[in-house]
């Protein structure tokens, strides 16, 4: 411990605290530019000078560590002077074009120029002029702006693991950037706009939207993917502009990725504005008053048996109360049990066992996830699923921690010390098992890389991806890896490192709040358990399910198999709810107008399971409502309407059916608890079918694209140019075998499907297998989804043009 | 300084095996993990290798032996003014203008070098035999006024001797 007299005041802090965060400490302001919390130290803008009794000329208190008995002054006249003097140069080649900048209004460098600048410059010379690069669709330069504080390149360096940033020439002539023109090639680019303390990089799709004073903000929670960072959204006029980060030490830290920050445009795209009903068969969707809309549906509903209607519901784009109001209905309203929200899932089996929320989510929080020394990865790309966990994974392998991935696909990763174990698709469960068996042997442990890697690991941690989740065995593979970590000794009260991490934002309130046929709210067990999603799909198609509520969904975009998902709107009357124009509801009988997020409070629940609620920032367009008010007009036309009038009875309900739900608990500034459940079920018995056998076909492997996987993102510009989807990935060898070129045209066939598409060829695919993209976009491989078949054999013909 | 200007010839440059023999040496005079290290003696093999300059792809090659992200050398051989990154002729002169030469007559030296050359500073004759530079001290102070053509230093010039020098050179 130190003592430090800082303006004054004193405080004890750990020897090695710089003087700058010793004075945060304190609430005393230092001016800085190159000074970041989350990011190391540089000391190259001296702003941040301070007089240090004793020292005989002034310091920079970023890197000045602090000694027992220092006095600091931060606002003594040397102080002001040499601030003075650095301001002056750093005003030298800085173009002070402040009126037509971005930045202007929320700028460091014109605010502290308001306290320490000159009123007028004493440089006649001429200003310097440096080139300005395109950075890709999120990041817009003015290089002329840059005063070097090298923040953009500290992050790509150490953050984000993207050397692309650099500074070249030298003195006078130094200049940051690229050098050579090049896109980022990160996810995380985004940030080094909201880095940047002046106008120098900033944000591309806001770029000249609208002045920072003018925008008014609310807090929101991102749901794009399952982290739930904080955000902050500004917004003007009615519409969401921008999205920043909120500072958030647990989850985000400071950081948003590219998807979180910029997916807001799509909000704007195919929006729902009001109630719409189909006169008859085939007519055309004509915009009625909410009461007809609802007669409608309601008639819709009634003019069947209870068990014919199914419900589906979206856990990407929809709120806690909405999914708990939605299963309350279908429910204890209708009296259908059909209810889920998994439309990837392939793998149901689970669904018969009591498994426990800490089975289904995750274990460490994300905080922890720093600390772990051993990292095992299967079926994830965390880079491309879950950003920002990705940051505190790759946090851990800096600090040594090593990394197996176990899947069928080598990743695209910036985590270091990692080692790909590459399997056949569906190969994951015996590979596990085999490292499960040679933990046994100290032979055999030694040549396994997992069995390596777990072995006297002090905090191993697992995660399953979303490639694990929609596993055609998934639940073998969850037991193997409970089973594997158990045996290391990495699920106990101390230190649980099972997770399995759901890619969609919501998966863990749909899971919590009863979304599932197996389950009611808050984990309790139901009498008789409903169908699960591809049996609703299943009977929907073949006419035994007459009635399809959908919330939120469109089934196909969503579901694994399209052609199933087609034939099963087709057959069954629809009634949608939700808030995008789809294809879901071009397909609707019913079309109740509901909100997107950011338009009403929301509920949302992490993969840790911390529950958090995001605010709303804007209206809705024209005559969409709050989608659980439409559920709960919805229910009056019914003999038993649902109990909640308002927000609040809603939320308290919800908290009755699972505590976790019950915010008020928590004290002031308190976030709710990640990871607040009981231990993982172990001991279950492990099943291994038979080894995948190879044949002379190529498999296809489906994965989600990253940049389009919910409906807002999908219907989002910015990641329409961010995502490289639509092609079929090929490795070269087994391209060049096939005749296959470089976005050549291919016709794939699977059993009866057959579709055309462009190639890509990619070293990291694995022979013998191509990877198409699931999900929304110019893609024709989602047409070859399938819920049994596993991962389909395809034989491929090359096509001229 | 014409800043940015790293040209792109279109085509990678690869070393001989004895010089990758050459940079194996080199790479084991720095710890095994400190292989960033040998960043700027294999820019000095590549520039006289690869014709006295650095295209983008030489960086870029460079860039992939040594593992190293491009940008990370590109700040290296931006930051040294001795690594050349546009095309110099067969003969690059440079000569000293700093104190000790230019109080001894680096102005006429470098006078008569455009005059003989029929180049300015920074450019390169049209045959390509010669690029013409300013340079810093090169530490010869003692023989000043002096010149480097290539790797030979010529001292004490005067501008009869430098025309002399010039018209010598094979």
């Amino acid at each position: 411990m130190a003592t430090v007299i800082i303006d004054g005041k004193e405080i004890d802090v750990k020897a090695g605290t710089t003087i700058m965060e010793a004075a945060k400490l304190l609430d005393i302001y230092i001016p800085h530019f190159c000074y970041h919390p989350k990011l190391p130290i540089a000391g190259n803008c001296r702003m941040c000078l301070v007089e240090v009794e004793k020292m005989p000329k002034p310091v920079i208190s970023c890197a000045m560590p602090v000694n027992d008995g220092m006095v600091v002054k931060t606002d003594s006249e040397m102080v002001r002077t040499a601030r003075k003097g650095v301001m002056e140069f750093l005003l030298i080649n800085h173009p002070l074009d402040c009126p037509v900048c971005d930045q202007g209004g929320e700028c460091s460098l014109q605010d502290l120029a308001m306290k320490y600048g000159p009123d007028r410059s004493r440089f006649h010379d001429h200003k310097r002029h440096v080139p300005n690069y395109d950075l890709g669709p999120i990041i817009e330069t003015e290089m002329n702006r840059c005063i070097h504080c090298t923040r953009c390149i500290r992050f790509s360096e150490d953050v984000s693991g993207v050397e692309q940033m650099g500074a070249v020439y030298r003195g006078d002539h130094m200049q940051v950037g690229p050098f050579v023109e090049s896109r980022l090639d990160s996810e995380l680019t985004g940030n080094l706009a909201e880095l940047c303390p002046v106008g120098a990089l900033n944000f591309k799709p806001f770029h000249f939207q609208a002045r920072g004073w003018e925008l008014k903000h609310a807090d929101g929670i991102c749901s794009h993917c399952s982290v739930g960072c904080h955000t902050r959204m500004d917004h003007l006029d009615g519409r969401i502009l921008r999205v920043m980060s909120r500072s958030w030490n647990e989850g985000n830290e400071t950081w948003l990725c590219d998807k979180g920050r910029f997916a807001l445009d799509g909000l704007a795209n195919e929006r729902l504005t009001a109630p719409m009903v189909r006169a008859s068969q085939g007519g055309e969707l004509k915009k009625v008053s909410w009461p007809e809309a609802l007669d409608q549906a309601a008639k819709i509903l009634k003019s069947v048996k209870p068990e014919e209607v199914a419900g589906l519901a979206s856990d990407a784009v929809q709120g806690g109360e909405e999914l708990f109001a939605f299963q309350d209905l279908m429910r204890n309203v209708l009296g259908s049990g059909h209810i889920d929200h998994r439309l990837r899932q392939r793998d149901f089996s689970a669904d018969e066992l009591p498994l426990t929320r800490a089975d289904l989510l995750m274990n460490t929080p994300l905080a922890s996830l720093n600390g772990a020394d051993a990292i095992v990865l299967v079926g994830f790309d965390p880079r491309f699923e879950t950003p920002i966990l990705n940051i505190r994974l790759r946090r851990a392998t800096q600090a040594g921690a090593r990394v197996v991935s176990v899947g069928a696909r080598k990743l695209n990763t910036n985590l270091l010390n990692v080692t790909e174990v590459v399997v056949a698709p569906g190969g994951e469960v015996a590979r596990l098992n085999a490292a499960l068996q040679a933990l046994d042997h100290d032979e055999a442990c030694a040549e396994d890389p997992v069995a390596a890697l777990l072995k006297g690991a002090k905090k191993p941690v697992l995660l399953l991806g979303e490639g694990a989740n929609v596993h055609p065995e998934a639940e073998a593979l969850r037991r193997v890896s409970v089973a594997l970590l158990d045996k290391v000794g990495g699920i106990g009260p101390n230190w649980n490192g099972y997770n399995r991490v759901a890619a969609r934002a919501n998966a863990a309130a749909a899971q919590d709040l009863g979304v599932v046929p197996h389950r009611g709210a808050g984990y309790t067990r139901l009498e008789r358990m409903g169908m699960n999603a591809s049996q609703i799909l299943e009977a929907a198609a073949s006419g035994q399910v007459k009635v399809l509520f959908l919330l939120g969904v469109d089934p196909l975009d969503e579901a694994l198999d399209r052609d199933l998902a087609r034939r099963a709107l087709s057959k069954a009357r629809v009634i949608y709810l939700g808030a995008f124009y789809g294809s879901a509801a071009q397909k609707a009988e019913v079309v109740l107008a509901g909100l997107a997020p950011g338009e009403r409070p929301m509920t949302l629940t992490n993969g840790e399971g911390r529950v958090q609620r995001s605010a709303r920032a804007v209206n809705g367009p024209l005559e969409a409502k709050e989608d659980w008010r439409i559920l709960r007009a919805l229910s009056d036309r019914f003999a038993a309407p649902l109990g909640y009038n308002d927000l609040e009875a809603l939320r308290k309900k919800m908290a009755a059916s699972d505590h976790r739900y019950d915010l008020s608990r928590l004290g002031p500034g308190e976030s709710a608890m990640a990871c607040d459940h009981s231990p993982v079920t172990r001991g279950l018995p492990v099943t291994v079918s038979a080894a995948a056998e190879s044949g002379a076909a190529m498999q296809l492997l489906m994965v989600s694209s990253f940049y389009r996987d919910d409906p807002v993102a999908a219907r989002s510009k910015v990641m329409g140019q961010l995502a490289r989807d639509g092609r079929l990935r090929i490795h070269p060898d087994d391209a060049s075998g096939l005749a296959i070129v470089q976005d050549g045209l291919v016709r794939v066939l699977s059993g009866e499907r057959k579709i055309e598409v462009r190639a890509d060829l990619d070293r990291r695919v694995p022979h013998g297998v191509v990877i198409g993209d699931l999900g929304r976009g110019e893609n024709a491989t989602r047409e070859l989804g399938d819920y049994s078949n596993g991962y389909p054999r395809v034989s491929l013909v090359a096509l001229p043009g | 300084m014409n800043e940015r200007t790293t040209l792109s010839t279109g085509v990678t440059p690869r070393f001989s095996e004895e010089k990758l023999q050459e940079i194996e040496k080199i790479f084991q005079r720095y710890p095994a993990d400190r292989r960033q290290s040998a960043v700027m003696p294999i820019l000095h093999l590549a520039q006289r290798e690869f014709g006295g300059w650095l295209s983008r792809e030489a960086l870029d090659y460079v860039a992939g032996l040594i593992n190293m992200p491009p940008i990370r050398v590109y700040e290296v051989a931006t930051f040294y003014t001795m690594y050349n990154l546009q095309p110099v002729g067969r003969y690059h002169v440079q000569a000293c203008t700093n104190i000790s030469c230019w109080l001894c007559g680096s102005d006429q030296v470098m006078d008569a070098l455009k005059n003989k050359l029929k180049i300015g500073v920074g450019h390169t004759s049209e045959d390509k035999r010669f690029t013409l530079a300013e340079v810093e001290c090169l530490g010869a102070c003692v023989n000043a006024p002096m010149m480097q053509i290539n790797d030979d230093y010529y001292e004490n010039l005067t501008t009869d001797k430098v025309v002399e020098i010039i018209d010598r050179l094979p």
